[in-house]
């Protein structure tokens, strides 16, 4: 069925666009932090991945209609839409820690590393060419040991409600990813592995 | 309990075997797809479970079939028929007789009814179950060749279920039927699901997943998956059902 495998096609490549747009989106929010200037970039991206997403939704609608799919197909198709929205979220997370006014703590910077590594991940696992579970769980431990670091030290020296809401942010971006991963584990091989 | 118990059928058409040692187990009430590519041996298999296959004397079958445990093959020809309806592919009533005696036909040579009060009842309720009675009711005498494909199908199932059967099989009964009126069929199996068992042989996982709860998939004469229908097209185990429901073998 070479054009259910093409339009297969063309769909992955939209959720990829969409994968660089959250990527990026999360890369940029960390360095506006310090350069309010990236806010405006961050905006665009913000815009993009809402067409994006919707776009994705309307061509995984059609794919349904038209082509009936059915077992890895239909998995497909369902998880795509709902990997979209998942991205689509951690853009607007993104958005929202780059319009944070306070000056964060670097511990919260320091949670850029492990979450740009998941996107990595994550981009690998649409291809089979990672072991998702296992290195997304060991980045989510990482992601989530910073957010409890992030909250000690705030109860021990509190600066800006912000930086509550960052923290948690980023936890969620965390979460996001994870389970991005696991509807690829489950478009791949149709079982539920839970990561988190 | 289970309706159907199939042992190790195995069906050779001279010197070929067509079903390589068939076994499944079809529960009692509900919808039971076969689905299968073109020549997998599923029609074969749909008439075996009557014996329509003994019709044909280059026919070799061993192993066996039992239908709520009795082997149809120690069982009455007769009531194996009558206990087991069957609808085919083309819709074939009576041409020459009217609706009313389509489906008054074998319940007159089975002799169930008493008397013309009890054929009347009979034949709107089987009109009825087969969602064709208002459709026909000012009609019932005119003649069966008259309905459209759709309707004639119908009257065909509601001739089944005039001898009140416990399994009604159907081989690929909306095969020649446009949208609408396989939609009617399918909305039709629905409803009989719940007080019999359906067999329904299909080339359409997607009619499969409309209308069966479970499904078998038969592929060069074996069974390769049977399974509760969600599972089978969801997160098929065997990698040729997989292809097949997919549509990358056929």
């Amino acid at each position: 069925m070479k054009y259910v495998d093409a339009e297969i096609a063309n769909l992955k490549k939209e959720i990829l666009k969409l994968h660089e747009i959250a990527k990026k989106a999360v890369e940029l929010c960390f360095r506006a932090i310090r350069d309010k200037s990236i806010v405006k970039e961050i905006s665009r991206l913000e815009e993009m991945s809402d067409e994006l997403e919707a776009r994705i939704h309307d061509s995984c609608s059609q794919f349904i209609i038209r082509f009936h799919p059915m077992a890895k197909d239909m998995r497909f198709a369902v998880g795509m839409m709902r990997i979209s929205s998942a991205y689509e979220r951690i853009v607007d997370l993104a958005q929202e820690i780059s319009l944070y006014e306070c000056n964060l703590r670097d511990t919260i910077l320091s949670a850029e590393k492990p979450l740009l590594a998941m996107f990595d991940v994550v981009k690998r696992g649409f291809d089979h060419q990672a072991d998702l579970r296992n290195e997304m769980i060991a980045l989510d431990d990482a992601v989530d040991e910073i957010y409890i670091k992030v909250l000690e030290e705030i109860e021990k020296d509190f600066r800006c409600v912000e930086e509550v809401l960052a923290a948690r942010h980023i936890e969620r971006i965390g979460d996001l990813l994870c389970k991005i991963a696991t509807r690829l584990i489950y478009i791949h091989s149709g079982k539920w592995t839970w990561i988190k | 309990m289970n309706a159907i118990e199939i042992d190790d059928l195995r069906v050779k058409y001279s010197n070929v075997e067509v079903l390589k040692g068939i076994n499944l187990e079809i529960p009692e009430r509900g919808c039971f797809a076969i689905m299968g590519p073109s020549g997998c041996g599923k029609s074969t298999l749909l008439k075996a479970i009557n014996r329509l296959l003994e019709l044909n004397p280059d026919v070799k079958i061993s192993g066996d079939i039992r239908l709520f445990g009795e082997s149809v093959f120690r069982m009455d020809v007769t009531k194996v028929r009558r206990e087991i309806g069957m609808v085919f592919q083309f819709p074939n009533p009576f041409p020459h007789m009217s609706i009313y005696d389509n489906v008054a036909y074998a319940a007159r040579c089975n002799k169930i009814v008493k008397n013309k009060k009890e054929l009347d009842e009979l034949v709107e309720w089987a009109l009825k179950k087969a969602a064709l009675y208002d459709e026909v009711k000012d009609r019932l005498r005119k003649k069966a060749s008259q309905l459209s494909g759709g309707q004639m199908q119908r009257l065909c199932i509601a001739r089944a279920l005039a001898l009140k059967p416990k399994v009604l099989l159907m081989d690929e009964p909306t095969a020649n039927l446009d949208p609408i009126a396989s939609g009617k069929i399918e909305e039709l199996i629905h409803e009989l699901k719940r007080d019999y068992t359906v067999v329904i042989v299909t080339h359409s996982p997607a009619q499969a997943a409309r209308v069966a709860d479970f499904v078998a998939f038969i592929y060069m004469g074996k069974v390769v998956e049977v399974g509760d229908v969600s599972e089978v097209f969801e997160r098929p185990k065997h990698e040729l059902t997989e292809k097949y429901v997919t549509g990358r073998i056929g």
